[in-house]
C-alpha cells in the first residue's frame, strides 16, 4: 500500500468501518510511514476538537422555559380539540335518536328522506347556526339602518313641506 | 430515578418529568441544532420544534429501551430538514479577519473549530456531524441521508481534510 491509497483510507480505518483484512494493511503501513501517521493523528484529534467546541457552545439560559410555554399552549389547544370532538360526537346519537325516533315517524310518508339524511341537514344545521345567526343579526342591522333613514328622510321632506 | 422510569412518566402524561427530560437534554439537542445551522435564532426553534414532536408522538413509542435512538432521530431529521431550507450564508475570509482582529480574546479554539465547521459545505457539514458530534456509523449516515454509502466514505473523508486545511490556514 503507497502513501495516497492509505489516506483515501484512512477515515475508513479510524472509524472502523474497513474489514479486518483491509485494516491490517492500513495498520502496516502507518508503521512505517510518518508522514500517514501524522495524517490520521490529526484526524483523531480533529474528532476530540469538535466534541469539545460543541460542548462548549453556550445554551440560552431562558431556552428551556420558552420550550415548556410553547408545549403549554400546545396542551391548551389539544385540550379545546378534546372539547369540541366530545362535543360533536356527544351530539351524533342524540341526532340519531331525533332521525329514528321521532323524525322518521313523521315523514314516514317520505320514503326518499331516510333518517341518516335527516341526521345530516339536522348537523349541517346545528355546525351552521352561528353563521346563521351572524347572517340574521346582519340582516336585521341593515333593515333597521333603513328604516331609521327612511324615517328622517319622510320627517326632513314633512319639514320643508310645512316651510 | 432512571431514564426509563423517566420516559415512562413522560409517556403517562405527567409534566414534571417532562421537565426533567427537557433540563436533561435541551443542551444536546440546542448544541446540536448550533451545530448543523449555525444560527443561534434557528437553533431554538428547531429545539422547541423538536421537543414539540416529542412531545406529541412519545405515547407512540412502543420500546422504552428505543428512546435514545428514536430521539436522535427526530433531532438529526429536524435539524437536516432545516439545513436543507437554510440559505447558504457561507462567512467570507475578510469577515473572518475582522472577526479575529476585534475579538482576538474570544478567538478560542473552540469557536475556531465552530466556524471552520460552518465554513464546509453543508453536505461534508452534515457528514461530519453526523459521524463526529452524534456517533451514526457510515451506513446509518447513508440511510438517513438516503445516498450510497460510497458517497458517505467520500463526504466524511472530504470534510475531514477540509476542516484540516481550514484549520492551518
Amino acid at each position: 500500500m503507497n502513501c495516497s491509497e492509505c489516506e483515501a483510507r484512512i477515515s475508513e480505518f479510524l472509524d472502523g468501518e474497513l474489514s479486518d483484512l483491509s485494516s491490517q494493511v492500513v495498520r502496516e503501513h502507518l508503521q512505517s510511514c510518518l508522514d500517514c501517521q501524522r495524517l490520521a493523528s490529526e484526524f483523531l484529534s480533529l474528532k476530540f476538537q469538535i466534541l469539545q467546541a460543541m460542548d462548549s457552545i453556550l445554551v440560552p439560559a431562558y431556552l428551556e422555559e420558552q420550550i415548556l410555554a410553547s408545549i403549554q399552549i400546545e396542551q391548551k389547544t389539544a385540550s379545546k380539540q378534546v372539547w369540541l370532538t366530545s362535543l360533536i360526537l356527544g351530539i351524533v346519537p342524540i341526532m340519531e335518536y331525533l332521525g329514528n325516533n321521532w323524525l322518521s315517524a313523521r315523514i314516514g310518508n317520505f320514503p326518499s328522506l331516510t333518517s341518516l339524511f335527516i341526521e345530516a341537514i339536522l348537523f349541517v344545521a346545528l355546525v351552521n347556526l352561528p353563521l346563521i345567526g351572524f347572517l340574521f343579526l346582519t340582516g336585521s342591522a341593515i333593515m333597521g339602518l333603513g328604516v331609521v333613514l327612511t324615517l328622517i328622510w319622510m320627517r326632513f321632506k314633512h319639514r320643508r313641506k310645512l316651510d | 430515578m432512571t431514564d426509563f422510569e423517566l420516559i415512562e412518566q413522560v409517556r403517562s402524561g405527567n409534566e414534571e418529568a417532562f421537565a426533567r427530560l427537557l433540563k436533561h437534554y435541551t443542551p444536546y439537542v440546542y448544541r446540536t441544532a448550533f451545530a448543523f445551522l449555525h444560527d443561534e435564532h434557528e437553533s431554538e426553534d428547531v429545539a422547541q420544534e423538536i421537543f414539540l414532536k416529542v412531545y406529541r408522538s412519545i405515547r407512540e413509542l412502543q420500546d422504552l429501551g428505543a428512546f435514545a435512538a428514536w430521539f436522535k432521530r427526530i433531532i438529526t431529521n429536524s435539524c437536516l430538514d432545516r439545513l436543507r431550507k437554510q440559505r447558504p450564508t457561507p462567512v467570507p475570509d475578510t469577515q473572518l479577519n475582522h472577526i479575529m482582529e476585534k475579538n482576538p480574546q474570544q478567538w478560542d479554539q473552540h469557536l475556531e473549530i465552530q466556524e471552520a465547521i460552518n465554513q464546509l459545505i453543508p453536505v461534508y457539514r452534515e457528514a461530519v456531524l453526523l459521524r463526529e458530534w452524534q456517533g451514526y456509523d457510515y451506513q446509518e449516515i447513508a440511510t438517513l441521508l438516503s445516498i450510497p454509502l460510497g458517497t458517505v466514505k467520500s463526504r466524511i473523508h472530504e470534510a475531514r481534510v477540509q476542516l484540516r486545511k481550514i484549520l492551518l490556514e
